[in-house]
């Protein structure tokens, strides 16, 4: 399919606005001209999430809608794997005293081992997982509660 | 030739690059997979393909019966190993033999002898080729920390069994030696199952530098110049040229004739590569022999015009040499580029998903050797490499400009890869001078190898960046971007919703995009 449109085209984003014309759609193509400049896009969609590929670069947007703060876990105190992985080592137990940077767990993927620290100072409230366990990225691994 | 059929012990873009090597000799290809690669291209492109087990490389491509069995019943001649997984098991190239297989690749002996670190420095310093000083081994982890006090810190603690920097840790201090150990001696474990480590003194800021060798059963044994793999993260490369940048005639002539030694001292037949690393002074040390085909053999062939897989099929196969060492010539620039699923912005966790869309840039010069396709699915089981982007040009500054424009046309959408990241590279001024070490892309670049992210914040302030206003570069592209996303949900199956963008901002129908960077950090929903 293509979606050529000779017509000016105003696209807003956040509170900039663009003049484009002479956009061309051609499956994961997409070109148009800006500024006297021409662009040229590759695009994909899946789901909510629209990937951009432009220059080298891969850009990912997500409607607002469906675009969730993730909680940090510096402030909230989960310790979660940035990888889906095998959780092969848990160095503490509910009740354990930790400080910051102490390594609670690590999380191997693809031969690699990536160590989860302890966020603060605090004692581990719960763990979710076992050794051997296989985890998703993001999912809170150990809860970390603050002492007193 | 005796060889009529060939099973290659392995997945991805490399089972691919035999497979093509197959079909131009005219030789069968039977492809081996587990679970996770059903669909995969190189079961898709093989003449055959025997499904080996679960996904799993230990209940798979690690699986030595299971290998040796398909290669029986599909009545196979030799077997492939590739690199990674089996290439380097001196047992494995055992029993192949044992099974009346031939094995592509060394000898079980000299593999065993160059496998083994202690022993090949002991046959390297006898054969008066260089090894890095300060070198140690022991059984117990308390010698091993009271004999790195006596080399001095920083050191590297190793797998004996190693390679491609699985299992390998920089120690700077005492304190970290002993889980630097443990850590080291566990990932050698899971990678070569074997936890032996051993420990080196550490060389600052080091080139790395190899060289191609080929030897046939006849004695016969020549080098194919150099690669410059000094671009890494986590110790494995990332970015491989030919010729070096600081290569000269002379070090040349002194490198290739101790990598010819190093490879004569373990009687080495087929390919296999002579790994250095070379000083700010020119001393080079003897790192190890990579008894097998190297990702980077790509960038060998294009300055060669040597096609290596045919080398060592026809080496495999009882032919001599068909050239000596003055017949070897060097053309031009070659870089190679490994595409990772991997996160540059986030210490480069492997990343896994569906790969959306991709499409390989063409063009004069240019060569992609992959292993995927749009809707290849990335799992977690495997070496994250996706593909390898090589290109040739007549001197290292056009190649680099080759290179810039194949990665701008080179898009791997749906999964964090390695793209962007080498797009970067080749606009890097020390990069683009040559001026480079294996502690590049922490000390030269806004990527880190360890830390979750320099964010994008920092990296619109890139000081690196030659371009004059890169702030506002870098979020116009942001923009223009969000223009694409939003065209295409417009023309999302009602072609006339382009129109409708006409009346925004008015329309609420249209989006407000968030900016969250390139990628949602950390890609957490």
């Amino acid at each position: 399919m293509t979606v050529s449109s000779p017509a000016k085209v105003k696209v807003a984003v956040d509170d900039r606005e663009y003049n484009i014309t002479n956009v061309v759609h051609n499956r994961n193509e997409i070109s148009f001209i800006l500024n006297g400049e021409k662009q040229r896009c590759y695009i994909a969609e899946y789901g909510d999430d629209v990937f951009v590929f432009l220059k080298g670069k891969q850009y990912k947007f997500t409607k607002p809608s469906s675009f969730k703060r993730k909680s940090s876990s510096t402030t909230d105190g989960s310790v979660a794997s940035p990888m889906p992985g095998n959780l092969i080592a848990l160095n503490c137990v509910v009740g354990c005293e930790v400080k910051e940077g102490d390594v609670l767990a690590v999380v191997e993927a693809m031969k690699m081992e990536n160590p989860l620290r302890a966020p603060f100072e605090g004692k581990v409230a719960s763990i979710n997982y076992d050794v051997g366990d296989l985890v998703d990225s993001g999912k809170t691994i150990i809860q970390i509660e603050k002492l007193g | 030739m005796n060889i009529k059929k060939i099973l290659i012990a392995n997945r991805g873009e490399i089972a691919v690059r035999v497979i093509r090597a197959c079909r131009e000799l005219d030789i069968v290809s039977v492809a081996v997979y587990s679970d996770a690669d059903a669909n995969a291209l190189h079961v898709q492109l093989a003449d055959e393909a025997v499904h080996i087990g679960a996904s799993p490389a230990l209940e798979s491509y690690l699986s030595q019966d299971k290998i040796i069995t398909a290669a029986k019943s599909t009545r196979a001649d030799a077997i492939h190993p590739g690199y990674g997984f089996l290439s380097e098991n001196h047992e494995f190239a055992r029993r192949c033999l044992d099974e009346g297989l031939i094995f592509i690749g060394p000898s079980p002996e000299s593999m065993r002898l160059l496998g083994n670190k202690i022993e090949s420095r002991e046959i390297m310093l006898e054969a008066d080729v260089p090894v890095v000083p300060g070198f140690l081994i022991t059984d117990s982890a308390d010698e091993i920390i009271q004999n790195a006090e006596e080399i001095g810190y920083p050191i590297l603690v190793k797998a004996a069994a190693g390679g491609g920097g699985k299992g390998m840790r920089v120690v700077n201090e005492a304190d970290e030696l002993p889980d630097a150990i443990e850590s080291a001696m566990r990932e050698s474990k899971s990678a070569f199952g074997d936890d032996s480590v051993f420990i080196e003194k550490m060389i600052q800021n080091p080139r790395h530098i190899e060289f191609q060798i080929l030897g046939d059963t006849h004695g016969n044994l020549i080098h194919l110049n150099e690669r410059e793999c000094s671009i890494q993260r986590r110790h494995q490369k990332i970015i491989e040229e030919s010729p070096s940048p600081v290569m000269s005639p002379s070090l040349q002539e002194r490198m290739g004739q101790a990598a010819i030694r190093a490879a004569r001292s373990a009687d080495y037949q087929n390919a296999g590569t002579v790994e250095f690393i070379i000083d700010e002074n020119e001393n080079f040390y003897f790192l190890e022999v990579n008894a097998r085909l190297q990702v980077e053999h790509p960038v060998t062939e294009m300055t060669t015009g040597i096609d290596l897989v045919h080398e060592q099929i026809k080496i495999a196969s009882g032919e001599r040499l068909s050239l000596e060492q003055e017949d070897v010539k060097q053309f031009g620039h070659a870089i190679e580029v490994r595409i990772y699923a991997e996160d540059p912005d986030n210490g480069f966790l492997p990343s896994s998903g569906k790969i959306l869309f991709t499409q390989e840039p063409k063009g004069p010069g240019i060569r992609v050797d992959s292993g995927i396709f749009s809707g290849y699915e990335v799992t977690v089981n495997y070496d994250p490499i996706l593909s390898k982007l090589i290109v040739h040009a007549v001197d290292r500054e056009s190649a680099i400009m080759r290179m810039k424009t194949a990665l701008g046309d080179y898009p791997v959408l749906g999964v964090k890869n390695t793209v962007g990241f080498l797009y970067d590279i080749m606009d890097n001024p020390a990069f683009v001078k040559g001026d480079i070490s294996t502690s590049f892309i922490e000390t030269q670049t806004q990527y880190s190898e360890t830390q979750y992210s320099k964010s994008q914040y920092s990296k619109t302030q890139d000081p690196i960046s030659k371009n004059p206003s890169p702030q506002d570069k870098n979020s116009l592209d942001a923009d223009i971007a969000a223009v694409c996303a939003e065209l295409s949900n417009g023309s999302n199956g009602h072609a006339s919703k382009s129109q409708d963008i006409s009346k925004a901002p008015q329309n609420t129908e249209v989006w407000v995009w968030q900016m969250i960077g390139e990628w949602e950090i950390g890609g957490l929903e």
